[in-house]
């Protein structure tokens, strides 16, 4: 079964095909990435409904040995991005459509670059690979952030692009003194060989690959480009970013700690406490900065380090639960806040702008998306019926199964935060000036339905994952397996 | 041989402190270049053996060197070229944009 190399591949030729077709006509683009978009889709769907019996999987290129070959692996684990990955790919070309009017061929091919990297990233099993996927997904997300070829959007990739060059020099120079130490770069071999080594030695190496991927993530003194980046950028790169991009960094780092050093290792040396009161401090100066944006797209982006110190938190638990609720809050913070970016692209469609006192009033122009909105936004708070009061329960039950107060209270405090700058958003939509209507920037505009479809679809997941979170829980209820216990995860390969 | 390691170690505290000292961006360009370069030496260095050859198989050798740090430093190397192709490529749009290299003048982001 050559699956999963399929989903890499996929992609790849998809880059090469579009140079060609477009250089013959223009109108064979959509129709290619269009159909490149739903065999990926397939294929992840079909792990995902066949996790039972096919995972784990791992597959074997060149049919070398295992411990010399080139090795990608899914397993339940994996289903954690593949989740993730199977709605928004999708939905993000649909929603793109429209939105790109130039150089579409340029655009899908950096996307398309961009799947590359990410399917690549989550599945492969060694580290050489992992760095040339994570340059692959950074290089095409510094041009896609300058593709609006805007003054914000230049300046905000050329931050983006410093930060970025820098931290994969931490993460390559991580990447060589694990070889140095170990002589080899399998994720497979490492853990045994890395145990030998002295306690010092492995601290330094999860501070570089920290350093280098936390970046990435945009964990708190080294988040400063991502609002930036998402002022500028279009609607689809949000979307992606949010949901993707940054997740599946966050989703690395984590296999790499708990694979490579153990979860042992990480908890003797207070690793996973550092990294708990980090996500804290991550998740508390996102929301206190949000509160100072009137830029919508910038409070998002300071709203998306927010939450990812909550997925932080839950996964330094180093507990089954935790694992599970980090991995639940991973994909429902992505459906979430890709509906919240979607309907924002929608409301800028009739405002014209993303300065929120040029929002006031907008529900009276466009009410069903401004509703939509609302209860996206309500959802991110953790209001009960919507599948963001699921993830941010889970994550509390477990950091309270833990035994961790303090996390549990800054959790409820960050969620009253956050309800804080969403309420004057709510306020500042359905109330303001009335007159609105009246000003020639703003217009009532007919959304085309590939405009609508990916808001209200994701917005369905959002409420019926609330009412049923069993749902989604089924589907990652065995990733602690793979991620806690080093040895499920070296057996898939040499064992298997 | 042995000079190899504290050189390395200079040459990236060089790159980092032009990184985050200099207002010219292809001053700044530069630095990570110089960084990158460093990460580069580093891979030659720790796969050198002295007197080894390319590990082509074709007849029986002594001493081969490691080929797997090779593969990654060209690897690098091709990266290295690729972001630094968008790096000056940027550089370009801004310089015309705003007709200056000043990273300190391209300032329309706060935060």
């Amino acid at each position: 079964m050559h699956l999963p190399i399929l989903l890499i591949l996929i992609p790849l030729f998809t880059v090469f095909s579009l140079g060609l077709f477009a250089f013959f006509s223009k109108k064979y683009i959509i129709p290619l990435v269009f159909t490149s978009s739903l065999a990926s889709t397939a294929i992840i769907f079909y792990f995902i409904f066949n996790r039972e019996t096919r995972l784990p999987f791992s597959y074997n290129l060149g049919s070398w040995q295992p411990d010399l070959a080139i090795n990608i692996l899914v397993d339940h684990y994996t289903l954690v991005i593949f989740a993730a990955m199977g709605l928004m790919i999708l939905l993000s070309v649909i929603y793109s459509l429209t939105e790109i009017t130039r150089n579409k061929a340029k655009f899908y091919l950096l996307l398309n670059v961009l799947f590359v990297g990410i399917a690549g990233m989550v599945m492969t099993a060694d580290l050489f690979n992992f760095y040339v996927f994570f340059e692959i997904t950074s290089i095409s997300s510094y041009a896609l952030v300058a593709y609006n070829d805007k003054d914000i959007s230049l300046e905000a990739a050329f931050k983006y692009l410093m930060l970025g060059t820098v931290s994969a020099v931490f993460l390559l120079l991580a990447i060589i003194l694990t070889y140095m130490a170990t002589g080899t770069l399998n994720m497979v071999l490492i853990p045994e060989r890395l145990g030998n080594l002295p306690v010092l030695t492995r601290q330094i190496l999860i501070a570089f690959y920290l350093i280098g991927l936390g970046v990435k993530f945009a964990i708190v003194p080294l988040h400063t480009w991502l609002p930036d980046a998402y002022v500028g950028v279009p609607i689809t790169y949000n979307v992606l970013s949010s949901a993707l991009i940054i997740k599946t960094q966050f989703f690395v780092l984590m296999r790499i700690l708990y694979i490579l050093f153990g979860l042992n290792f990480l908890q003797d040396n207070m690793i996973t406490t550092i990294l708990l009161v980090w996500g804290i401090f991550s998740m508390l100066f996102g929301h206190a900065a949000a509160f100072q944006q009137n830029n919508l797209k910038r409070l998002l982006g300071y709203s998306t380090i927010a939450q990812m110190g909550y997925v932080i938190i839950a996964f330094s638990l180093g507990t089954p639960a935790g694992i599970v609720a980090g991995s639940f809050h991973m994909v429902n913070h992505g459906i979430m806040k890709g509906a919240v970016f979607f309907a924002a692209g929608n409301l800028h469609k009739a405002a014209g702008s993303y300065q929120l006192n040029k929002m006031q009033g907008l529900a009276d122009i466009m009410p069903k998306t401004s509703l939509i909105f609302v209860l996206l936004l309500l959802s991110m708070v953790g209001i009960p019926p919507l599948s963001g009061f699921a993830s941010k329960w889970l994550i509390l039950e477990a950091a309270l199964e833990a035994g961790y107060l303090l996390p549990g209270f800054m959790i409820i405090l960050g969620s009253f935060l956050s309800l804080g700058y969403y309420l004057s958003i709510i306020i500042n939509i359905y109330t303001g000036e009335k007159d609105l209507s009246k000003k020639s920037s703003a217009r009532a505009v007919g959304l085309k339905i590939n405009e609508i479809l990916p808001a209200a679809a994701l917005t369905a997941v959002c409420i019926i994952l609330g009412l049923y979170p069993a749902i989604l829980t089924g589907l990652i209820d065995r990733a602690p397996e793979f991620l806690l216990e080093q040895l499920n995860y070296i057996n898939i390969i040499i064992g298997g | 041989m042995i000079l190899v390691f504290p050189a390395i170690a200079i040459l990236i505290s060089m790159g980092i402190y032009a990184v985050l000292t200099q207002k010219n961006m292809i001053r700044i360009i530069i630095g990570i270049s110089i960084v990158e370069s460093a990460i580069i030496l580093l891979l030659g260095a720790i796969s050198y053996i002295p007197d080894g050859v390319a590990p082509i198989l074709d007849q029986p050798y002594d001493t081969v060197v490691d080929p797997l740090p090779q593969a990654l430093g060209l690897t690098a190397v091709v990266i290295n070229a690729s972001t630094t192709a968008i790096m000056l490529a940027l550089v370009i749009k801004l310089y015309n944009r705003y007709q200056t290299l000043d990273i300190h003048e391209i300032r329309k982001l706060r935060g």
